[in-house]
């Protein structure tokens, strides 16, 4: 019983840091049909971060607001150099931040070497109850990815900054017509995704490896995450990210690594067959 | 107000205008009208920057806007009303014209409350979804959108396509009083004889990519070849 429950804990905050991952990528892909490949080196980049910033010797929580500003800087430099040239060209895109993801991971190579870092969790504690015991910061940072999902979607669905963007997303030129400057609004919400995904990055790195590769292992169940939820709406990523998540973590425990990553792909293959737009998209 | 000229546009290896004069004073509404495929959605899409004009120049009060980027052409006062209506079918009737605030840069400040005089089924609908409204009320919650910022001139993409007529005229007695109460300018593409001539000072008659005539009202009421001659297939 104990088991089971830090299983499912596990794969809960799995669920969550991926969520956290994808909400990123539906953003930028929504709003301006750009496919970032690179996405899962910029969550990379936010766990170096911390591994850097610990290195001057200070505290793994610098490290952690250090990340989402130093990765959202960087893609605010990503957005201006390469993204802005290929807005709506989706499969330009896709090489272009291909090229984009190889270049970072060298980066990253070359500045911390090739070896995997690992990054020591700031609370050992542990919680007990009876014979239940889990560790405290995995209950942390599932609070704090929960109030992270919570926020973006308040930014997104109840500001006037996400009014704004959800115009520019259902209808750019429309928007453009009334005054918005769907650029700075590409620009503004590029720049969010990629700290979203710095922060996340930074927040699990102590409960993973780090190393050059990590990006690629919450790149692709994100994307699966939002093909099987529907790129529409916000709340498919809720959905995707918990049915592939949970799919995948907890057959990863309960029969094999492998075993899982077929069955998540061919739960994908599944519903994009049945439902092409998606749990949550509606049907056109 | 707005004056085009020499304007040559098109898409991809087609062109479509041919070199377009047109000049709109201030104050005043001019209906643009033409048989379909002549260029007339062009030419708008020209004017507030959302196609590039490959010759020629438009300036709209006095400063050249050919190269300027719609959004700027929005905020110095253009309001466009596109064809189709485009307004967002998941927002509320008041998050639409919150937009066109926001867009403004003035999103602190209500929607002015003579948008809801103006069009007060806007006012009953506040909160209900713009998808959800009839095709009529619809261009009613667009042209409201557009002059939610206070523009100086109004463009307007066929505002009376796909809807019945009885708001056909309405939309027309209600374009018209606000032009006569503001001196707001308009320049109207339409093809509904009635709307022209419920709110028309000026007819300009667009062909193959050029504007090939203009004249009075009057003179179409008077003299139904000239109609002919520009519309009928």
């Amino acid at each position: 019983m104990a088991d089971l429950a830090a299983i499912l804990l596990n794969s809960l905050s799995y669920v969550l840091v991926l969520i956290l991952v994808a909400l990123g990528l539906v953003i930028v892909f929504g709003m301006m049909g750009v496919i970032n490949m690179a996405h899962g080196e910029l969550f990379m980049l936010g766990a170096y971060t911390v591994v850097a910033v610990e290195r001057t010797g200070a505290p793994f929580w610098a490290g952690v607001l250090a990340a989402p500003v130093v990765v959202g800087l960087v893609g605010l430099v990503i957005e201006w150099a390469l993204v802005r040239h290929i807005y709506r060209r989706t499969l330009d895109t896709i090489l272009a931040t291909w090229g984009l993801s190889i270049a970072l991971k060298q980066a990253v190579v070359l500045v911390f070497g090739p070896a995997s870092y690992s990054v020591t969790a700031p609370l050992q504690a542990s919680l007990t109850i009876g014979d239940f015991v889990y560790p405290a910061y995995r209950l942390l940072l599932m609070a704090v990815a929960v109030a992270l999902i919570a926020l973006t979607f308040l930014v997104f669905l109840r500001t006037d900054f996400g009014l704004q963007a959800r115009a520019v997303i259902a209808r750019p030129d429309t928007a453009a017509g009334l005054g918005i400057d769907t650029r700075r609004m590409y620009r503004l919400s590029f720049t969010i995704g990629t700290a979203v995904a710095g922060l996340a990055g930074a927040l699990v790195a102590p409960l993973i490896s780090v190393d050059p590769q990590m990006g690629l292992g919450y790149l692709i169940p994100a994307f699966l995450s939002i093909l099987v939820g529907g790129a529409g709406p916000l709340a498919g990523v809720l959905v995707g990210g918990g049915v592939v998540g949970g799919t995948d973590s907890l057959l990863t425990i309960w029969l094999s690594p492998v075993v899982a990553q077929i069955a998540v792909f061919a739960l994908a293959i599944l519903v994009i067959r049945l439902r092409p737009e998606g749990v949550l998209g509606s049907r056109r | 107000m707005l004056e085009i000229a020499e304007v040559h546009a098109g898409y991809g290896a087609s062109a479509v205008l041919h070199g377009v004069d047109l000049a709109v004073e201030g104050g005043q509404v001019m209906a643009l009208m033409g048989r379909n495929g002549m260029g007339k959605t062009t030419l708008m899409r020209v004017v507030v920057g959302q196609l590039p004009a490959r010759r020629g120049t438009v300036r709209f009060k006095g400063r050249d806007i050919t190269r300027t980027p719609t959004h700027r052409i929005a905020r110095a006062g253009l309001a466009y009303v596109p064809q189709g209506r485009e307004v967002f079918d998941d927002f509320t009737v008041e998050e639409n014209l919150r937009l066109s605030l926001l867009g403004h840069g003035r999103g602190r400040g209500p929607v002015p409350a003579r948008i809801y005089e103006w069009f007060p089924i806007l006012d009953e609908r506040r909160r209900q979804k713009a998808g959800t409204l009839s095709g009529g009320q619809q261009q009613m919650l667009a042209i409201g959108r557009a002059l939610a910022a206070d523009p100086d001139l109004l463009l307007l993409d066929e505002p009376t396509e796909g809807i019945q007529p009885s708001i056909v005229h309405e939309i027309g007695e209600t374009l018209a009083r606000i032009a006569g109460e503001t001196g707001l300018t308009i320049l109207v593409v339409e093809q509904n004889v009635d709307l022209v001539l419920t709110v028309a000072a000026r007819v300009a008659f667009m062909d193959n990519g050029r504007i090939v005539e203009s004249c009075l009202p009057a003179d179409i009421a008077a003299d139904e070849a000239v109609l002919a001659r520009h519309l009928s297939i």
